[in-house]
This record gives structure tokens, C-alpha cells and sequence, in this order.
């Protein structure tokens, strides 16, 4: 590990993993960092990360938000360690309180972004089994179609109506009593 | 992690523009759809023949009054029309649902506005086998009872939530026909029937009880020896509770209130059964349940290596005394580190008539017994408000019964 110490310099005695994206760029990030994905702390324990990880199912670009990601949360989870309770005391204090903001600040800024990108992060975070990345991101697919109607929802996604109009009168009667 | 499945590939629309969410895995369609409403779930089977039998393999089940009307503020339509329509997609619901694979997760939260539809809904729930089931309902009167469930059906349950519950003889029997119970949580619940009523479970991990009764004349019995968090949140136990097997806790938190009945013996009790773990939280504890010379009997928290109190040693007696209570807990715990003091040792209110005539005081150099808690290092004490020269005592009398441990001060902002 040749640019071991370049990452974070608080981390720098902390083991460093390499991450390969699909398009070969390298990225190395602190072990509390990468073990935020369970499909990498996997790999971990079972001491295959030798050489680097390479990840062929997602891209530098999408890699680098999903690494910006994990540093932020894995500072939240290290600071939750830290602190002298996980009970509610921790969350009680002005400090934790105010972090919390900042960690939903951060999500919703994170959050901005266009729908192919939001679509990609959501494999990413499927792939390398990254749990809270995926409920944000699959939260906000959720919220966008929120309320519509399958017409509206059908444009926003450009979904192809591919029933024809007899098959969704009738699904539209079995399924009567949730359109009421 | 969820297995990505064959999906259709799909060509892109008219546009030329493509349909990323149809091309979703069905596991991520419903890790999408579990954030919508149930009724809007099930209106995504019009959008194409993708999406025309999805909602029925979804692996969580929310059947919610909410959706319909309720508890929502005035509603111009009638509570009976409200509930037909809530009734109708309900039932259809979970007669409709692909009964191929047990469900993750059924959760209901409904006013038992007709006893029968919801012990139906509630039966055929858990006739998904789920492995979380939640059971909310709304209303204060605690005389709903679980309907009887089916050994079979709970084979993979593995955390139950009830709020609002009426928990007779069918709530003893279900615990120990649950093999993978790990979480156990009861709001607002009602422990009745004339026998002896507890908890047992030799899986149970993590166990909530917030605001419960228990109506029986028999102390409520807590046998958990996998046990590793507890929370006892306010609540009334005339019978009593009492704690057996904790051999495995690691976290601990007890908050009682004035209205919580429990006797001093009680309380000593339940502590003393808190002696494995490593972090403790306790609300609302008076000085005197530690400071009465039976406090001995408290046995050593040998793991503890954190102690929270919170609004706790706020009545009306001398800080010395208070400190000395603490003390005599503090000395049972040899391996704390850090102590919180949240609001305690002093009301923030000073209305009290014991408490006027303090707008001088003097710190007295007199004689403090001090402390032996070696390994206590840091006091964090968090306060709302400073009256009468309180808190400046507070932390005078800390340092010099504890002259080795920092202390942290934090004002609270409400």
C-alpha cells in the first residue's frame, strides 16, 4: 500500500483499503470508511483485500459519492461509539443534537442529484450492501412519486404503458377497492 | 444483501429516453414501495405489466387508519364510511397477497372501531408467518386482546411491537411459542388476568416496556437470560416487577416518575438486578432509594463502566445527604468511568419553600468524606438552569468528595 497516510491524516495508523472502481480508478479509504458496506467487510474478514477491491459494477464517478458518503457516516458512527451511552443521553446533549442536524444536512445536499445518478447510487448501495445509503436513496425515489397518480408517475419515470386498455380496466376492477 | 433477480430487460420509451425504475430489481422496487402508503402501493399495478402483480410479493405489509381519514384532524366524512373504506382495503389487501414467501414485516396501526375486522386482519397478518409484527392500536382504553396465534405462525418471529394491548393468558402462552424472539417492545400495554404474568424468553435481546400496568396482583416476573438491553420506562407495577436471569445485560435504562407505583424495596430490588451491565441509564431515582441504610444490599456493578442520571436525587433533602447517596453507589461500581448528572442532584424550579434564604450561601470547608471510585475520570454535568447558588455548590462539593475526576459543565438549551 504505496499511498498509504494520504487519505486522512487522523487515519493515517488506521489499516487503508484500496477500492477499484469499474473504470479502474483507485480509491483509498480508511477501513471504518469501507466496512460501512457489509459486502466489504466481508471481504475483509475473509482477508481478501490484498491488491485492492475491485468493484466492476460501479463506476469512479458514482464510487467517489458513495466514498463521500461513508466517511461522513463513519465519522457518525465512530462519534456514537465514542460518546458515553448509546442511549438517549447522547442524543439529548446540545452536541449530538446539533451533529445529527448536520448528518441530515448532509444527506439532503447528498441527495442532489439527477435521477440517472440516483438510480446508479441505489445499485451501488444494493451491491456493496451499504443499508442507510440505500434507504436514503430508495426514500427518495419514494417521496418523488409520492401522492401522484400512475399518469403522473408513469411520465416522471417514463414508464411504458404496455397494458392494453382492456387489461388495465380490468386490474382495475380487481384492485377496485385501493382506488376508491 | 439483496440478490439482484432477472428482470425483464426493457426497452427505452418513445423518447428514446429509458425506464430506470422498471429496470429495478423487484427486491429495490420494494425497498422503494416500503416508503409509500399501503393504498398507493397497490395502485402501481396499473402502470405497466411490470409492475402489474409487484405490490402483492411485497415483503412488508402497513395496514394503516391513517391512509383512510383518521387521526388525521376533522374529516368531513362519517367515522362509518371512513371505516367501510378502510375495512374493504384492508381485507382485500391480505386476501390478495402472494402467500408464497413469509412476510418480513406486518404491521398494523388501526382505532378498534369494530373489534371483529381487526382481530381478522391481526389473524390473517400472522398467518404470513412475519418476522417483525407490530400491532398499534390507537386509543387509550387497553381492551383489546390479541387474537390467538397459531404456534406455527410464529416459528419465525423474531420482534414483536404492541401498543395499546389488553395482554391476558393468550400473551403468556405466545412468548415461549416464539423460538427466534429477539426484541420485545410494549407501549401503553395492560398485564390483567388473576395469575402471575411475566416475560419469558430465552432469546430475547432487547426488551421496552414504556408506560405498561400490570393489573394482576402478582408482581410481573422478567425471566431473559440473553437479555442485553432493558428499558423501563414510567408505567404502574403495584404488584411489582421483578427482574430474574440478567445474567447478559449489557445496557440498562429505568425511568420512573412520581406516578410510577413502586415501593423504595422495589426499586432497590430491580437495581440490584442491573448489576451485569455496562451502562446504565436511570430517570426520576430519589436519593433516598440509595441513601437508606438497607442500600448495602446493592450489590457490586462490577461491569458498569457508564452511569447516566437524569432528573434523578431531586428531592427534598440536603445536598451532603444526596451526596452521599451517590457515593454509596459510586463505591458498588469499580470500574465507572463516566458519570452524567442531567438535571439532577438540584430542581431547576426553585419555588420550593426549603429552598428560599439562598442568595448567600457559603461553601464550607468542613469535613466531606470522600469517594473511593478509581477508575471515575470524568463528570459530565449537564444543567437547565442555575438557581440559588446551586450549581456552583454542586460542583464544589463533587470536587472535593471526587478531587481526581474532571468535571464538564453543559447548560442545557430547552
Amino acid at each position: 500500500m504505496a499511498s498509504a497516510g494520504s487519505g486522512d491524516e487522523k487515519a493515517a495508523a488506521a489499516a487503508m483499503i484500496t477500492l477499484i472502481s469499474s473504470d479502474n480508478e483507485k480509491f483509498e479509504v480508511t477501513e471504518a470508511t469501507a466496512t460501512l458496506s457489509q459486502t466489504i467487510r466481508h471481504m475483509i474478514e475473509d482477508g481478501c483485500t490484498d491488491g485492492g477491491v475491485p468493484l466492476p459494477n460501479v463506476t469512479s464517478k458514482i464510487l467517489a459519492r458513495v466514498i463521500e458518503y461513508c466517511k461522513k457516516h463513519a465519522t457518525a458512527a465512530a462519534g456514537e461509539e465514542g460518546s458515553s451511552s448509546s442511549f438517549s443521553d447522547a442524543a439529548f446533549l446540545e452536541v449530538d443534537r446539533a451533529f445529527l442536524e448536520e448528518l441530515e444536512e448532509f444527506d439532503d445536499a447528498f441527495l442532489e442529484v439527477d435521477r440517472a445518478t440516483l438510480f446508479d447510487l441505489i445499485l451501488a448501495a444494493n451491491y456493496l450492501d451499504i443499508k442507510g445509503l440505500l434507504n436514503l436513496t430508495c426514500q427518495k425515489v419514494a417521496d418523488s412519486v409520492k401522492g401522484k397518480t400512475p399518469e403522473q408517475i408513469r411520465e416522471m419515470y417514463n414508464i411504458v404503458n404496455d397494458l392494453t386498455p382492456e387489461e388495465e380496466a380490468e386490474i382495475r376492477r380487481e384492485t377496485q377497492w385501493a382506488f376508491e | 444483501m439483496m440478490q439482484p433477480e432477472t428482470t425483464m430487460k426493457r426497452a427505452g420509451g418513445p423518447t428514446g429516453t429509458v425506464d430506470r425504475l422498471s429496470a429495478l430489481p423487484d427486491a429495490l422496487l420494494h425497498a422503494i414501495l416500503f416508503f409509500l402508503p399501503s393504498p398507493q402501493v397497490v395502485r402501481t399495478c396499473v402502470l405497466s405489466q411490470r409492475w402489474r402483480h409487484l405490490w402483492r410479493s411485497a415483503p412488508c405489509i402497513k395496514i394503516d387508519e391513517q391512509d383512510f381519514g383518521f387521526s388525521a384532524g376533522i374529516s368531513s366524512v362519517p367515522v362509518e364510511e371512513r371505516w367501510a373504506r378502510f375495512e374493504g382495503f384492508a381485507t382485500n389487501l391480505l386476501l390478495s397477497l402472494d402467500n408464497t414467501s413469509p412476510l418480513d414485516e406486518f404491521w398494523l396501526c388501526s382505532r378498534v372501531y369494530n373489534q371483529c375486522d381487526v382481530d381478522r386482519w391481526i389473524r390473517r397478518g400472522i398467518e404470513y408467518c412475519p418476522a417483525v409484527l407490530q400491532v398499534l392500536i390507537v386509543g387509550r382504553d387497553n381492551r383489546f386482546k390479541l387474537p390467538h396465534m397459531a404456534s406455527s405462525s410464529s416459528h419465525r418471529l423474531k420482534r414483536l411491537r404492541l401498543l395499546n394491548v389488553d395482554l391476558d393468558g393468550q400473551f403468556a402462552d405466545l412468548l415461549p411459542a416464539c423460538p427466534v424472539m429477539e426484541d420485545l417492545e410494549l407501549g401503553s400495554c395492560k398485564f390483567s388476568g388473576d395469575f402471575s404474568q411475566g416475560i419469558t424468553s430465552f432469546t430475547l435481546k432487547k426488551l421496552a416496556l414504556d408506560y405498561c400496568k400490570n393489573n394482576t396482583s402478582h408482581p410481573l416476573v422478567v425471566t431473559a437470560p440473553s437479555l442485553s438491553h432493558l428499558d423501563l420506562s414510567y408505567g404502574c407495577y403495584q404488584a411489582g416487577i421483578t427482574l430474574s436471569k440478567m445474567d447478559s445485560l449489557v445496557e440498562a435504562m429505568i425511568e420512573i416518575t412520581e406516578n410510577l407505583t413502586l415501593s423504595q424495596s422495589t426499586l432497590r430490588g430491580l437495581l440490584g438486578r442491573l448489576f451485569n451491565a455496562t451502562s446504565l441509564e436511570l430517570s426520576g431515582f430519589e436519593a433516598k432509594v440509595m441513601l437508606n441504610s438497607k442500600s448495602n444490599i446493592l450489590p457490586i456493578f462490577c461491569n458498569m463502566r457508564t452511569l447516566c442520571l437524569r432528573s434523578c436525587f431531586l428531592d427534598e433533602c440536603e445536598l451532603s445527604d444526596k451526596l452521599e447517596a451517590l457515593g454509596c453507589f459510586l463505591q458498588k461500581a469499580p470500574c465507572l468511568e463516566e458519570l452524567t448528572l442531567l438535571c439532577s442532584m438540584f430542581s431547576s424550579s426553585s419555588d420550593s419553600e426549603w429552598d428560599t434564604g439562598r442568595k448567600n450561601i457559603t461553601l464550607r470547608h468542613q469535613e466531606r468524606k470522600t469517594f473511593q471510585c478509581h477508575k471515575l475520570k470524568l463528570i459530565k454535568v449537564v444543567y437547565d438552569y442555575d438557581h440559588d447558588h446551586r450549581l456552583i455548590e454542586l460542583v464544589w462539593s463533587l470536587e472535593r468528595s471526587l478531587p481526581d475526576v474532571d468535571i464538564e459543565l453543559t447548560k442545557e438549551e430547552w
